[in-house]
């Protein structure tokens, strides 16, 4: 008996320490930074300063507030893209479900999730450039818009990088949705044609409301994915122009290895840990729904 | 839509860059390549050896959670889970300070670490929702037989769950290969890998756009050869295996 | 035997303590076995680096072995790994300003220490042989820190045969600049041009350097002690960043932004000098690192075209126009200290520095201003060699928060360029938070 606790001890007690140490330490640690004027080129020098940074961040200092908003605000306008796209992909997949084709398309279709963000970023950097981009080029010759610098000015930045996440993970909505869809008994759509139903109503009535607990999911995996948006930021507008695009995780980064100020990063790496604490605990619960779902389907 | 993009990316590497005329297409690779080897090298070498380590540890912890009925495990599943959610920048600066104290930054060691750190809690997870699958009857047969954890483990756990095992090492795979922020902060010098290299081109003193293009050519190799082969695979790692094919 | 009698020749035409002939054989040590590994900016400067490099190689039986970063990768990864006592590079090539930082990060091994201990001729260093302007780049607290050896000045640079063709003279002041800027904007005379004028207005860096480069000729100044000749550029360091002067300086950049390029938002160094290339705009102001490439045919189209002058200045004020630079600094946590040594004092001596001008890089000492070869070879040299005895060595401060002043300036300038906000806002804003930031580390009560 005893012999068996410790084997069955040796299969999962290895990884728990492993992941304290990397998981636990650096929250604890960060939070006892950012009490601390510190810099990381010179850290035998820091001195405790107690709350400040976080004062100086949230209150005082107008660029980490607008990196929540912006975060928020390309996670909220990119996950309602994707979620829209997304259903009208899962509903194509879902009618081709039986032909051959699907297969390929559907490979083709997932390989942006897959690509190195880094890549997306520089591909799409070099398809906007306003004078070797493809893009200008369409927009001159077929719509006679003059090239401009989409990344350099405020609102056009802010939406190639909406474009430019959408492009990439609307595949993992339609994934998702595509899965929720199957879900659904072939008997109520049976069932909706008999009655009459236009598309409209099988698609409120029946398909929505199968696939809730699906996009639920989606949205807050999402979510997780959009707080940590950095390498498409860091390629392609360094959180510009001005502060447009300024985002959480690249402040953090920015603040922590570029002013070397770790005190303040520290602080801000506190509050993002915090936002996607309360984000996660979410998550993990609709996991286990959506899981026991599937297991009775 | 996705079609487009993918032609553009192809025109965008199969041309040579009409600002550089006398560049052929080859002869921006064999630069590049001559340049970054060892980068490459080292991406291989750390994405490798993540996903090794990752397996290690993980798929018994699954395997634990999955059989041994304990108080907590819920729970501890749940906090093996939400590990992997929190963002890599807020981990940066402490696990930098680990390593120096540890003496470890700059070296491949430290970023396989790191890595399977971050990929513990998805490998945990979705090896657990394949082992799920496994019939307890035939666990439980065995135990009977005499047969302790350690073999059912090794002899039906892993034999049974190879699509499951799969997905994951295809996931950190995946992961490590694109990793960019943490091999921002760790590596200086010899460590580097293949994204640090390609970042490092368009910083903004210089952009050349011919090696930049070969480069993301090379570094998007290995996600589209595994898109391409294990697609299956993939749509059930990225709904954390809820959906299963 | 050639190369003797030309140096003999040459020698007749220079200053006599400027270019003795070192015998490098007893200078130098022997170095078998050593990998020198030398961290630099992807400067144009680095090909003739790695082309100069072998007769180092030769002489000692070091191999070494140049990196080149982009300006930001190269900073953050300097200073981060050798404020960790770091030593995988063993010569950094770092940009003057930020000398203060990395002295304060404990990276640097002073090159007056070394060079006392050692005992060094003083004609192999020829300190009195650099530019005033630049050679106060390498020091910190009156000690010489490194070496300089990559000098850069501002100046603007100009399409000669467009100027020409419309009979306008040189640009000086601001408005000059505006006029011209103006009217080759959108020029149905030269469809190939873009714009009439390109500066670097990328949010960073780019944008916050660029103010300072500009700011001096503006008739402004940053803060209360820091103006040309101050005798101590740090003893008052209360921001002036929202003077009249200074404001009036970012609504001129506003207007002149309808003058430049699509994209131009996006311009830092390379942007701007591959406009100026292409021949897409018609002025620039631009280091003097880039110059030759504007007369290197392969990627030129305006070759023998264009032509340098003063860096502007506004009406009423003076031109002062920008010094910066490449200095090389012996990392003190490096485990070829003395390999890394020799390789700095053979690279920028005037003998070497003259050679590794002659292969494309810029003149940053006397001798080679006034080195005939190098004269005909980079024909800007006479205005280049006037903007240098012009500068002001602290335009960029030296600072030891030098980064985060030009990255705090840089998002600041950035937001009035793009219409995030106005002038005036913007640097109001810009002076509360530096006055924060000098507050924070004790420079100013």
């Amino acid at each position: 008996m005893n012999k068996e606790k410790i084997e069955k001890l040796l299969f999962i007690v290895p990884t728990c320490l492993f992941l304290l140490t990397i998981s636990i330490f650096p929250f604890l640690y960060s939070v006892y930074l950012s009490l601390f004027q510190a810099k990381l080129t010179k850290m035998h020098k820091k001195f405790f300063i107690g709350w400040e940074n976080y004062q100086i961040i949230l209150f005082e200092d107008d660029i980490f507030p607008t990196a929540i908003k912006n975060t928020f605000m390309i996670a909220f306008s990119s996950i309602t893209i994707e979620i829209i796209l997304g259903f009208i992909m899962a509903k194509i997949f879902f009618e081709i479900r039986h032909l051959k084709i699907s297969n390929v398309l559907r490979t083709v279709t997932i390989m942006p999730i897959m690509l190195t963000p880094l890549c997306v970023g520089l591909v799409f950097l070099y398809i906007l450039n306003p004078t070797l981009g493809i893009f200008s080029y369409i927009l001159e010759t077929f719509f006679g818009i003059e090239p401009f610098a989409y990344l350099g000015q405020p609102i056009p930045a802010k939406i190639s990088i909406i474009a430019i996440n959408s492009w990439q993970w609307t595949p993992f909505m339609m994934i998702l949705l595509l899965a929720g869809l199957m879900t659904v008994p072939n008997e109520q759509y049976e069932a909706a044609k008999i009655d009459g139903a236009n598309w409209f109503h099988v698609m409120t009535k029946i398909e929505i409301p199968s696939i809730l607990s699906f996009v639920l999911l989606g949205i807050v995996l999402r979510l997780i994915e959009c707080i940590r948006l950095f390498d498409i930021i860091y390629v392609t507008t360094r959180g510009g122009p001005g502060i447009a695009t300024e985002v959480m995780a690249y402040f953090t980064y920015r603040t922590e290895f570029r002013s070397f100020q770790v005190g303040t990063g520290s602080a801000s790496a506190v509050i993002i840990l915090i936002i996607s604490l309360i984000v996660t605990t979410i998550a993990v619960m609709l996991l286990r729904r959506v899981e026991k779902n599937e297991d009775f389907s | 839509m996705f079609f487009g993009a993918f032609k553009n990316q192809n025109a965008m590497f199969a041309l040579p860059p009409v600002w550089i005329p006398d560049f052929t297409y080859i002869k921006n690779f064999t630069i590049m390549l001559s340049e970054s080897y060892r980068y490459l090298l080292n991406s291989i070498i750390v994405t490798i050896g993540s996903t090794i380590v990752s397996l290690v540890f993980s798929l018994p912890t699954a395997f634990g959670l999955t059989f041994f009925k304990f108080k907590g495990s819920n729970f501890l599943a749940d906090w093996i889970l939400s590990t992997r959610m929190l963002p890599p920048v807020a981990a940066a600066i402490p696990l930098f300070m680990l390593f120096k104290y540890l003496n470890l930054l700059d070296s491949l060691f430290a970023l396989i670490i790191v890595y399977t750190a971050f990929n513990i809690p998805f490998a945990v997870w979705v090896s657990a929702s394949f082992f799920k699958r496994i019939p307890y009857d035939l666990i439980e047969a065995s135990r009977i037989e005499g047969a302790s954890w350690f073999q059912i483990f090794i002899q039906i756990a892993i034999p049974l769950s190879k699509g499951g095992i799969a997905t994951v090492a295809i996931f950190v795979f995946i992961f490590s290969w694109n990793e960019l922020l943490i091999a921002l902060f760790f590596t200086v010098s010899e460590s580097r890998t293949f994204p640090i290299f390609i970042s490092a081109q368009v910083s903004q003193a210089q952009i050349i756009w011919g090696n930049v293009a070969a480069a993301t050519v090379i570094q998007s190799i290995p996600p589209i050869l595994l898109t391409i082969f294990l697609q299956k695979n993939i749509v059930s790692g990225l709904t954390l295996g809820a959906v299963k094919n | 035997m050639l190369r003797k009698f030309f140096l003999i020749c040459t020698l007749t035409f220079l200053p006599i303590n400027s270019l003795m002939a070192v015998d490098w054989g007893s200078e130098l040590g022997d170095h078998s076995g050593v990998d020198l590994k030398v961290q630099s900016i992807m400067d144009p400067y680095i090909d003739a680096v790695k082309e100069i490099s072998p007769q180092f190689e030769t002489a000692t039986g070091a191999t070494v072995t140049v990196e080149g970063f982009g300006y930001d990768g190269l900073h953050e990864k300097q200073i981060v790994a050798c404020s960790q006592q770091d030593g995988s590079y063993d010569v950094l090539f770092i940009d003057g300003i930020w000398i203060g930082e990395f002295v304060e990060a404990d990276c640097i091994e002073p090159v007056e220490d070394i060079w006392t201990a050692e005992g060094t001729d003083k004609s192999v260093i020829a300190w009195d042989d650099y530019i005033d302007s630049f050679a106060g780049q390498a020091i910190w607290d009156g000690k010489k820190m490194c070496l300089p050896f990559g000098g850069y000045w501002h100046m603007l640079h100009y399409r000669k045969d467009l100027f020409e063709a419309e009979g306008l003279a040189v640009p000086e002041t601001f408005d000059d600049v505006m006029a011209a800027a103006k009217l080759f904007k959108d020029n149905p005379k030269y469809p190939e041009l873009e714009g009439g004028y390109a500066m670097n207005m990328a949010r960073g860096s780019a944008a916050g350097q660029q103010y300072y480069e500009w700011i001096y000729s503006a008739g402004a100044q940053p803060w209360e002690s820091n103006y040309p000749g101050s005798p101590d550029a740090y003893a008052d360091q209360r921001g002036l960043y929202n003077s009249p002067e200074s404001v009036a300086f970012i609504e001129w950049m506003q207007e002149m932004v309808n003058y430049m390029p699509p994209g131009v938002e996006q311009y830092a160094w390379d942007e701007r000098a591959k406009a100026f290339t292409q021949g897409k705009v018609a002025m620039i102001n631009n280091w003097s690192v880039r110059t030759p490439l504007f007369n290197d045919p392969e990627i030129s189209k305006v070759m023998g075209k264009f032509d340098v002058a003063l860096f502007p200045h506004a009406e009423g004020a003076e031109s002062v126009p920008p010094v910066g630079g490449w200095i090389a600094c012996v990392n003190k946590h490096s485990k070829n200290r003395q390999a890394a040594w020799d390789y700095l004092k053979w690279f920028a001596s005037p003998e070497i520095h003259r050679e590794w001008v002659l292969m494309g890089a810029p003149p940053s000492r006397h001798s080679a201003m006034n080195d005939p070869q190098i004269n005909a070879e980079q024909p800007w040299t006479p205005v280049l060699y006037e903007s240098s005895l012009r500068a002001w060595q602290e335009l960029r401060p030296r600072h030891a928060l030098t980064f985060e002043l030009i990255e705090t300036l840089g998002i600041e300038v950035n937001k009035a360029l793009t219409g995030e906000s106005t002038a005036q806002e913007a640097m109001d804003t810009a002076n509360k938070k530096i006055d924060r930031l000098l507050k924070s580390e004790g420079y100013i009560n």
